[in-house]
């Protein structure tokens, strides 16, 4: 069973946890943002977004193509974004309601093009990613515990010549979870399909499909400080149609925003706020998320880093601004790293990254199977990083010092020597233990006994019984026809 | 003063990105008669060729590098002015680069036209977004012996393909060469395409540069 909404320590709540931030930084962020929205404004060339924005009292230069965004402008946008937003599943019982508070949930990466084959030698090779590797992970990231979505984490790079990728990765999402997923790489003009897919799985049931839609989705502002075309259409159309979005910026401080991760923090902070409040000119209570991917550039090679700690500061004040403005935080970038395949490096950067923003109470935050900062999935650290994750629920638990938990009784009664193996109360709460599936905790001997197997090649072997016994499809086999036909006829148009 | 240790200083200028000793050293320089295109050929090229090299082996930042870039820009700027009519340095490869139609990430072909611009081409940035029609203009306009596009989305780079057939059409694909980057952009693309070069990164797009002109 999925864990959603792990809570971190923060305030009444129990758990361990940090604030990085105090409420005068975070008040000097906002009037620093503020100042840069009001100043400097926000450059998009969509006439319609920037319409909405003049009527709503900015000051829009049509030509320039920039809007100047009043502060009560942005309030007014903050109060009407909900501070709870459902994403719905296929499976009912598996939606799941990200909430702005210190409420933690794990979300796969999306959208990586490349992935990384791996045999049962330990060797590996990267090639561009399929529809037939993006089932695979669709079912890796069904099974596994730790992810309360399952987003896809790659592109069906065998379509993109051949037909429309777009509608074959979310039907192949629709086919092979029954948790909730946000499409990473939707075309604003692909919404009318999609929304006609989601009817496909409700039977056509048009009011349940506008209800619980089923194809969340996501954009990008351009930093620093634009939003392009296909972003500002994305946000409109998804608002309008009360569909989730996550608005992430992934701004990298010392390139498209200042060195500063301070600095680089108020811009962003900028490019998502003037993202949302379009969003709520275009529907009052359109639900939004506030995500990040902001990371540095590496200023030695102008790239940008996944695995750097500063990411991880970057998501943890994303997850104590947003909270801020009362929005819930997903999808913030965590369990990244820069390695190319999964080894120390990828472990480490994993483990600290994923801990951090954790920590600090971010809702949603994915980077689960990534590798290369996100241009590479391997299926094989899906399943690592699920054990990454539930390592660091259990962390967040803390401890609850109370007399019940002392358990002084088994204390007396058990006395000196002796063992509490076989007491009740620990076979009650055996499974509260934290309990890895591939890291192993076996002395030398059986271990070697086992194949002196790795992390990699465990998890390696664990992909192959999912996909061998998991079957993550939750519709009737009729739906699924209807799709692929629904799917098929609009390759054929694009190829026309 | 020697002459090579004139232009030392001014090779030197550049690499450190000091401002007053570059301006101080060209004025001297031209003072003890060296000619505009002479400073710019034995001081400023080869201390921006310095930079690339250490950029290359991890010693200089980029930040670095647009700086000294932006210097080496600022100084033969004003030698140009006073070189004489019909004079000019000697004529470098000419590269047109953009990030195609569609597609809005440029930071990376904004790093990859500085290094080029750094180790001596001329380059002319159609910038992002930029239509496909745009590439084959301006390499008619500036006589290009190369065209780099960027792209970085699967469902943008189709338009590096597009741009092969576009100069095939426009009757300048063999005075051209091309060259194809950005995150899913590879070798076996490239083959496929029919471009000429895949660069991964920067340094690497100059040195592919630095081939194919080679080759010309």
């Amino acid at each position: 069973m999925v864990k959603a909404n792990i809570p971190a320590g923060q305030e009444h709540i129990e758990g361990l946890g940090l604030e990085m931030l105090n409420n005068s930084d975070l008040r000097l962020i906002h009037e620093a943002t503020m100042e840069v929205l009001e100043n400097i404004g926000i450059e998009t060339k969509d006439p319609e977004a920037l319409q909405l924005y003049a009527d709503a009292g900015c000051e829009v230069d049509f030509e320039k193509g920039v809007a100047k965004i009043p502060e009560y402008v942005v309030m007014d946008a903050i109060r009407s974004s909900p501070s709870r937003v459902r994403l719905a599943a296929v499976d009912k019982k598996k939606d799941l309601v990200l909430r702005s508070g210190p409420y933690v949930n794990w979300a796969p990466f999306g959208v990586g093009i490349e992935f990384l084959e791996f045999d049962a030698n330990g060797k590996h090779r990267v090639r561009a990613s399929t529809e037939a590797d993006l089932k695979k992970s669709m079912t890796i990231c069904d099974w596994c515990d730790g992810f309360s979505v399952a987003d896809p984490t790659i592109a069906a790079r065998d379509w993109t010549e051949n037909g429309r990728a777009d509608l074959h990765e979310v039907s192949t999402a629709l086919c092979n979870t029954t948790k909730p997923f946000t499409f990473g790489e939707p075309e604003a003009n692909g919404f009318e399909d999609y929304f006609e897919m989601a009817k496909l799985v409700y039977g056509g049931d048009e009011e349940l499909a506008r209800k619980r839609p089923l194809v969340n989705v996501c954009n990008c502002p351009t930093s620093p400080l634009q939003i392009c075309d296909n972003s500002t259409q994305i946000t409109i159309r998804a608002a309008r149609n009360m569909i989730p979005n996550v608005v992430i910026s992934m701004s990298m401080a010392g390139g498209t925003g200042p060195v500063t991760p301070e600095g680089t923090l108020v811009t962003q902070n900028a490019e998502v706020l003037a993202d949302i409040v379009l969003a709520q000119l275009a529907e009052k209570g359109a639900p939004v998320t506030y995500g990040t991917a902001t990371t540095i550039m590496d200023l030695r090679n102008g790239i940008a880093s996944g695995g750097a700690p500063e990411m991880a500061l970057f998501s943890a004040a994303v997850a104590q601004v947003s909270r801020f403005y009362g929005i819930p935080c997903g999808d913030a970038a965590g369990c990244w790293t820069d390695s190319k395949v999964p080894d120390a490096q990828a472990g480490f950067e994993k483990g600290l990254t994923a801990m951090v923003p954790a920590l600090a109470g971010a809702n949603l935050i994915f980077g689960g199977g990534l590798l290369e900062m996100g241009q590479t999935i391997s299926l094989e650290q899906l399943v690592i990083d699920n054990d990454v994750i539930g390592m660091i629920n259990s962390m967040l638990k803390g401890m609850n010092i109370t007399d019940s938990r002392i358990l002084m009784d088994d204390i007396e009664e058990v006395g000196i020597g002796g063992h509490f193996i076989a007491r009740a109360s620990t076979r009650k709460a055996m499974s509260e233990q934290s309990s890895p599936l591939v890291f192993d905790r076996n002395m030398r001997g059986p271990w070697e006994k086992k194949g002196e197997k790795d992390a990699a090649l465990v998890a390696h072997e664990k992909v192959e019984w999912i996909l061998e016994n998991h079957d993550p499809c939750g519709l009737d086999r009729d739906v699924v026809k209807d799709l692929e036909a629904f799917v098929a006829r609009r390759d054929k148009e694009f190829l026309k | 003063m020697s002459n090579e240790n004139i232009m030392e200083i001014i090779k030197e200028s550049i690499v450190k990105v000091d401002k007053d000793t570059a301006a101080q050293a060209v004025e001297n320089a031209l003072k003890e008669g060296f000619g505009p295109v002479e400073i710019i050929e034995k001081g400023l090229s080869p201390g921006m060729q310095k930079v690339g090299d250490l950029f290359e082996r991890g010693e200089l930042f980029l930040p670095q590098v647009m700086m000294a870039a932006n210097l080496m820009t600022g100084v033969v700027n004003s030698l140009q002015e006073k070189m004489p009519e019909g004079q000019s340095a000697e004529k470098q490869s000419v590269v047109v680069i953009g990030t195609v139609e569609g597609d809005v990430h440029d930071i990376g072909k904004n790093i990859v036209k500085i290094l080029l611009s750094v180790n001596g081409f001329e380059v002319h940035d159609v910038g992002r977004d930029a239509l496909l029609t745009s590439f084959v203009e301006k390499a008619k306009e500036v006589g290009a012996n190369i065209v780099a596009s960027s792209a970085l989305m699967t469902g943008t780079m189709e338009g590096q393909r597009e741009l092969e057939t576009l100069l095939r059409d426009a009757g300048i694909r063999d005075r051209v060469k091309t060259m194809v980057g950005g995150a899913p952009a590879t070798e076996y693309w490239a083959e496929k395409i029919g471009a000429d070069a895949y660069a991964e990164n920067a340094s690497e797009a100059v040195s592919k540069a630095r081939e194919l002109t080679a080759a010309k």
